[in-house]
């Protein structure tokens, strides 16, 4: 009679010895199985998620775009540096059409794709109008739910065309400010032909690019491993193999880079800083990131389609107090969509003051003096734009019950919270976006073209097309200041944070790199 | 009756560590009552400039278990807390029995097609790891400490429909209960007269078993985010906020809820078997 006793003590027991276990770190667990050869550099990074797909054409979740870089080219590339320049890639060289409406790529000739076939113009026009043209048989093929090529460009690009066997010509609708630099971008790199007519719908778990690393193999939640191109047109890496481990949560990651088992971690929490600081084994990386950490309003859900009760809503919180608690240094506070270190960002700009009692007066002239009762809706995970969601959504709902907001804290599944915003069932839900460091990207992409705000407006509509068509950045950089106005002052979207992005390497690793879009470059990592 | 109960003490009373449980079990029942009298602070109130301040081993007396990451008094948590873990227990309690029964009654009772429905359902539910069915469940409804109940509830209820079925195969089949039918009683009156009485022994001894299983999967659903509401001060909730921060040094968010968790657990089960042995010893003689 006493086995239940016996049977809680032995659990007992065996839950201080997991603990022990999780301690010490546990170099059998979870593992690929790779060769020992001693002469072979094995390169492990862990990560907080997964892909869900290896096809550059309908990669966009941040588990994606890392291998993206290491698997394929595009035709141009960014420097490596932070100046987020372009310089050639694939295309060796390139020219425009005086009307700015037809540009003409030279390619390189000595490329070969992974699967040895031949690089060359039709696999550039194959890449692009398998995700643009409707009418293209390998269209849609993959498809996981956006296409972030079309997404940027199906509106500009009118034919991408093959005229020589190296030579492609893109003609474009209009002129598109942004057009050369988003042809350094993953969604736009070029995969090979071949190897989507051999796969079909296999083709995203079969990746075959030009790129300085090709695909090994993928066990789902668990790790994708490559291994180095030695034909690469490029320098070749000084690894032979990078895995890229999945580990979900930050506390382990961080112990598996103290205890050995991986060379780096990506996205550590602040919680952490100060540890990884004191350590002289950890190299830390921090970059400052261009996404953004919001919450995103529902326009169309009572009582958030009346502009008082989003000012109300500005004035409620405590933004400052918040993203010191949350982010501890590793953010800035986010008063615009777009992070302060891009183009035409608008310094003249002032936040909505913390001021709990013009939220009331805000609320009272809205009809709600005694506030009212909403659903707030958070993701339980860390992401690369904020490492405690939980928190914030805490903290939003202390701010918001002192001026009579009785908020409930939900928290979802990734999953089940990307899609509950984009079928607009909520009021208030935090999501982030990350993405090119373009102002087109944050104040027409997020605030005019993503789903989650049900918001239109003609004004920042007109603004946003006439800063599309034109090439002179000055020009540009007023619309876009212009359209920063008008998107504080209707409270368009709750701006919180712009967050940065982290990384954390043995310290005898050299040559790695994390890139302003959050990307880890482990092209010239040696060690 | 009398004389049964002093039976059931006497042999209770032997075993000393179901004691010490017991008066344990009796004091957080007791705090779950009165602990929001006591508690010092507002438990749900955030004050951002009182992060991580530690407690009485530092020689704090504003707050003595210390603040959390959100600058909530651990301490005032803690005693709203064990409210809300014995409020679900109990509320588990009380949906596991009164759907438990149900369901074993008739399908015991009645027996042929309507038991053989009913039994396979059951082995479906009993076929799911029960922390996943709750975590389903749980998903499913939605946020809410009722709703979680709800979820913890149904992984019980067919267990104890299992058990109130077997005992109700037995006892319909007493010559007293053949004496009454033959007399004209109705199958309702069988049921609530004869049947139920004679079953409840091991449903009330299976129940008090239930209250720590209760809280501790109270605590998972709350540890997993899934069911509750983060705010909430509720035991497994504050141990998964404060996970994060074990490696700074900053224990005190983790350790206090996870004692209580231990604590409410191991007293709640050490009572229950206590009662059990106590309870079997009285049938033995």
């Amino acid at each position: 009679m006493r086995s239940k006793a016996g049977l809680i003590s032995l659990i007992a027991l065996l839950l201080l010895l997991v603990l022990f276990a999780v301690g010490c770190g546990d170099a059998e667990n979870g593992e690929p199985a790779a060769p020992e050869e001693p002469d072979e550099k094995i390169f492990i990074i862990a990560r907080g998620t997964d892909a869900k797909t290896l096809d550059c054409g309908y990669a966009y979740h941040e588990g994606e775009i890392d291998l993206m870089y290491h698997l394929y080219d595009g035709l141009v590339r960014f420097k490596d540096d932070e100046s987020l320049e372009i310089e050639p890639a694939l295309a060796a060289d390139w020219s425009v059409s005086e009307d700015g409406l037809v540009w003409t790529f030279n390619l390189r000739d000595d490329v070969k794709f992974h699967d040895g076939t031949d690089f060359n113009a039709d696999a550039v026009e194959f890449s692009f109008m398998r995700i643009l043209d409707e009418n293209h048989p390998y269209y849609g093929l993959g498809d996981q739910g956006l296409a972030y090529m079309d997404w940027l460009l199906s509106g500009a690009i009118k034919e991408v065309r093959a005229v020589d066997d190296y030579v492609v010509e893109v003609e474009l609708n209009d002129v598109f400010g942004p057009f050369l630099m988003y042809m350094g971008i993953y969604s736009q790199f070029i995969v090979s032909p071949t190897a989507v007519e051999t796969h079909g719908e296999d083709y995203f778990q079969n990746p075959v690019g030009t790129g300085p690393f090709k695909f090994d193999e993928w066990k789902r939640d668990e790790y994708v491993q490559m291994s180095v191109n030695d034909g690469y047109w490029g320098e070749i890496p000084a690894i032979d193999t990078i895995i890229w481990k999945v580990v979900p949560d930050e506390s382990t990651r961080l112990m598996e880079l103290q205890s050995g088992n991986v060379h780096a971690i990506k996205s550590i929490s602040p919680a952490q800083l100060d540890t990884i600081l004191a350590s002289d084994d950890l190299a830390m990386m921090q970059v400052a990131g261009s996404n953004l950490f919001y919450a995103a309003i529902n326009h169309q859900a009572e009582p958030f389609d009346d502009l008082r009760v989003r000012q109300a809503f500005m004035h409620a919180i405590d933004f400052d107090a918040l993203v010191e608690s949350v982010y501890e240094g590793l953010g800035t506070r986010a008063v615009n969509p777009m992070p302060p270190t891009l183009l035409g960002y608008n310094h003249d700009i002032e936040p909505y003051a913390y001021d709990p009692d013009r939220a009331v007066e805000l609320l009272t002239e809205a009809g709600l003096p005694d506030g009212f009762d909403m659903d707030l809706h958070v993701f339980a995970e860390s992401r690369a734009y904020v490492g405690r969601p939980v928190d914030a959504a805490e903290i939003f709902k202390s701010d918001l019950a002192q001026v009579g907001i009785n908020a409930n804290v939900v928290v979802n599944e990734w999953g089940t919270h990307r899609s509950l915003l984009r079928e607009h069932e909520h009021q208030v839900g935090f999501i982030g976006w990350f993405d090119v460091p373009h102002p087109n990207n944050f104040l027409n992409l997020l605030v005019l073209r993503a789903v989650n705000n049900q918001y239109e407006n003609p004004e920042l509509e007109e603004l946003s097309n006439k800063a599309l068509a034109t090439i002179d950045p000055a020009e540009q950089e007023q619309y876009y200041r212009e359209m920063q106005e008008i998107i504080l002052r209707d409270v368009v979207v709750v701006p919180i944070a712009h967050s940065d992005y982290t990384a954390v390497v043995l310290d005898e690793i050299s040559g790695f790199r994390l890139d302003s879009l959050g990307n880890v470059l482990a092209h010239k990592v040696s060690f | 009756m009398n004389s049964e109960f002093k039976q059931v003490v006497r042999v209770y009373k032997r075993n000393k560590l179901a004691v010490v449980a017991f008066f344990i079990a009796l004091i957080l029942m007791i705090l779950a009552v009165i602990g929001p009298y006591l508690a010092p602070y507002d438990p749900v109130e955030i004050n951002l400039q009182l992060r991580f301040e530690p407690g009485f081993w530092e020689g704090s007396t504003d707050h003595f278990l210390g603040t959390d990451n959100l600058g909530r008094d651990i301490f005032s948590r803690i005693l709203y807390g064990t409210g809300i873990s014995l409020k679900v227990g109990y509320a588990v309690i009380a949906i596991t029995a009164v759907i438990g029964l149900f369901i074993g009654l008739v399908s015991g009772y009645f027996g042929g097609v309507v038991d053989i429905v009913i039994m396979r359902f059951i082995d479906i539910l009993l076929a799911f790891p029960p922390l996943l069915l709750a975590l389903v469940i749980a998903a499913t409804l939605g946020t809410g400490i009722e709703k979680a109940m709800l979820a913890i509830a149904i992984i019980y209820i067919p267990s104890l429909a299992r058990i109130v079925r077997g005992s109700v195969l037995t006892v319909k089949e007493m010559p007293y209960v053949e004496a009454s039918r033959a007399m004209g009683a109705g199958n309702i009156w069988i049921i609530l007269g004869h049947v139920l009485p004679n079953v409840l022994t091991p449903v009330i001894v299976y129940l008090t078993l239930l209250l720590g299983d209760a809280i501790l999967y109270t605590a998972a659903l709350g540890f997993l985010g899934v069911g509750i509401d983060p705010t909430t001060p509720e035991w497994g909730a504050m141990l998964s906020s404060g996970k994060d921060f074990l490696i700074l040094g900053k224990w005190w968010i983790t350790v206090f809820p996870g004692i209580m968790i231990f604590l409410a657990v191991l007293s709640f089960n050490l009572f229950g078997d206590g009662l059990r042995e106590a309870v079997d010893s009285k049938l033995r003689l």
